[in-house]
């Protein structure tokens, strides 16, 4: 089951990304704006196919969003979205609800973070 | 160095490329399989870091791609994956994976990840430069070896000889084989051909080759040298000779040399050979057009043993007649399907075209062979060798009357005798009247006798007649019963002589003032 929502560190711990960005800050904040640009996409693509019982969609769409919420420090997400690659089109209704609510927290989180002063 | 990144996630893709950026790399973006491998294509990456799922082709075909197409220089590959299965990463080192990074990307995992990419790149480039290094000083041999067989291998084929025509060629082979190919010639009358082929192939081929036939040379001039009377050196004794000086040094280079000497006489009428475990020479019987692999004495080759005594086996033979000599790179050059050309193939392209003049005839063999494999290169070298007694004989020919002349009237006296069907034994016996009657003419000529001697000859079904024409007086000696032989020098020997080995002996002074003498031999007719 996906980490407990209660704690903010569970869905966006940066500090792993600041480290594999060699402590750049200002590269950190490229990758999160990058993530906030192309991650609704693939939740739209996960939905969708799993709308359509379409399994390779499915799993491309977690896999992809699975790997770049891992990079930068989403693991809650990440983890949810591994759940979903493993078992594309067994995810019920309100699993995928679920994964899109977390979406929108770590999304959220991501806001808040890349708004703090420096 | 440079470094493709095969990966649709932007994101991941933004922390890849600065890390690689960082530590020195010039990178490229790809976002798809296919992508990449056209990139591949395009320009030399050293190192390509996949994402495992990528649209379309996956980072693990293009790993298969990427070992299987033909790239100029090795590429480093590494799998990003979050699969950590073990039986993932068994496949994709079967692929030819050679490393793994797992999503999330630590900066330490890729540099160390890299570090040994970086060596084993460093180590394939040292290997691929030495590779090319001994590419290169292999091509150097096989030039070096090359040139050794055109120059010191190929033997030339001895031209104009009245008795005797040879023509041959040799296909060197891609890795240098070592054929050799000579040609002595004793007189007109008598040829020497010897065909070799060396243990191995390139240029230590090429040199032993080389050093075996430049030593027939040497025991043949060293024979020569040290024989008693005018007798040639017997194809025996040169082998033999060579055996003795060589075969401990071939032993020691663990090496052997495979041959065929054969000596064409065309005044005894009788082909000698020793056959050294070369391929068996085919002999064409002209006056039947069969050609027929020879049965030869099945010496060892030089080199296999330090004690073998080498055998010689003699062959009667006739104008028109032929030996095909070949190395094994003919008769075992193989048809596209792997089937070899055979000795049976060879003689029935020879039957095709026992037609033809010889230089034409040998040039069907070699396109034959090249038609039968749809190559012009061969794995071993290709020698063809044909000596033919001429079919034809002259039915005049002229000598300076000098004692040298004599071994070319033998010649031509065995030539025309046997063209004309007279049998062997009074073949010979009207070969020591002419030399009998030519050396008297030499050295007690009337004083009026000058200029050259015509000699030619006269058959029909049941009648052979040698001719002598000269400007001078006949000399129309008494008959004599019996030489004394008690005199010395004995007297009337060499008359008594030729009076009894013809049928007949004419004398005549014709008109024009040539002295002209007739010898006559009866051929035995059978019906």
């Amino acid at each position: 089951m996906a980490k407990s929502l209660e704690d903010p560190k569970n869905l966006l711990d940066p500090r792993d990304l600041i480290e594999n960005c060699g402590n750049k800050r200002e590269l950190a904040h490229r990758v999160l704006r990058a993530y906030l640009r192309v991650s609704p996409a693939l939740v739209s693509r996960i939905l969708t196919g799993a709308e359509a019982s379409d399994a390779d969609e499915v799993r491309i769409g977690a896999h992809t969003l699975r790997g770049s919420s891992a990079t930068i420090g989403a693991k809650a997400l990440a983890d949810l979205c591994k759940r979903i690659e493993s078992a594309p089109l067994a995810t019920s209704r309100e699993e995928l609800m679920l994964f899109n609510e977390h979406f929108d927290l770590t999304v959220g989180e991501i806001q808040r973070y890349l708004e703090e002063p420096a | 160095m440079t470094a493709l990144i095969v990966e649709d996630d932007p994101v991941s893709t933004i922390v890849l490329r600065d890390a690689l950026e960082d530590l020195g790399y010039e990178v490229t973006e790809s976002e798809s399989g296919e992508e990449a491998w056209k990139l591949l294509q395009e320009k030399e990456f050293r190192l390509v870091i996949a994402d495992w799922v990528v649209p379309g082709m996956s980072g693990l075909e293009l790993c298969r791609r990427i070992r299987t197409g033909g790239l100029p220089k090795y590429v480093y590959v590494v799998l990003l994956t979050t699969y950590t299965e073990r039986t993932n990463r068994l496949e994709s080192i079967e692929a030819g994976v050679d490393d793994f990074l797992t999503k999330p990307l630590a900066r330490g995992d890729l540099k160390a990840c890299l570090t040994v990419a970086e060596r084993i790149l460093s180590m394939e480039e040292a290997l691929r430069k030495a590779n090319r290094q001994i590419e290169l000083a292999r091509q150097r041999e096989l030039e070096i070896g090359s040139r050794i067989q055109q120059t010191l291998l190929d033997g030339i084929p001895p031209a104009r000889n009245r008795f005797f025509e040879i023509a041959s060629f040799s296909l060197p082979s891609s890795q240098i084989d070592g054929d050799f190919v000579e040609f002595f010639e004793h007189g007109e009358h008598v040829v020497d051909v010897l065909i070799g082929d060396g243990m191995g192939k390139g240029l230590t081929a090429a040199l032993l080759c080389a050093g075996t036939k430049a030593f027939f040379q040497k025991a043949l001039n060293r024979l020569l040298v040290a024989r008693v009377g005018d007798e040639l050196p017997s194809p025996r004794e040169i082998v033999q000779h060579v055996h003795n000086h060589l075969a401990r040094d071939l032993i020691t280079l663990e090496s052997f040399v495979t041959l065929t000497y054969i000596r064409m006489d065309a005044i005894r009428g009788v082909a000698t050979i020793v056959d050294c475990g070369h391929m068996p020479p085919i002999f064409w019987l002209g006056s039947e057009r069969r050609a027929d692999v020879l049965v030869t004495s099945g010496n060892f080759p030089l080199g296999f043993t330090d004690d073998e005594t080498y055998m010689e086996k003699e062959f009667p033979i006739s104008p028109g007649d032929a030996f095909i000599l070949y190395s094994d790179g003919l008769t075992e050059a193989r048809s596209a399907e792997g089937e070899e050309f055979g000795v049976d193939r060879l003689i029935s392209t020879v039957l095709e075209n026992d037609h033809l003049p010889l230089e034409e005839f040998v040039v069907q063999i070699r396109e034959k062979v090249i038609r039968y494999t749809k190559s012009d290169r061969f794995e071993d070298d290709f020698t063809c060798v044909v000596v033919q007694w001429n079919k034809t004989v002259p039915e005049e020919i002229q000598l300076p009357r000098d004692h040298d002349a004599l071994a070319n009237l033998r010649g031509f006296v065995s030539a025309s005798a046997a063209h004309a069907g007279l049998p062997r034994q009074k073949s010979q016996e009207l070969q020591l009247a002419a030399h009998e009657f030519f050396r008297n003419l030499v050295e007690h000529g009337q004083s009026d006798t000058h200029g050259p001697v015509r000699v030619g000859y006269r058959a029909s079904i049941d009648q052979y007649e040698l001719r002598f024409e000269y400007e001078g007086t006949v000399f129309d000696p008494p008959h004599i019963d019996l030489p004394d032989l008690e005199s010395f020098p004995e007297e009337g020997f060499g008359l008594f002589i030729i009076e009894n080995s013809v049928d007949e002996l004419r004398h005549a002074q014709l008109e024009d003032g040539t002295a002209q003498v007739v010898m006559r031999k009866d051929i035995p007719v059978s019906f």
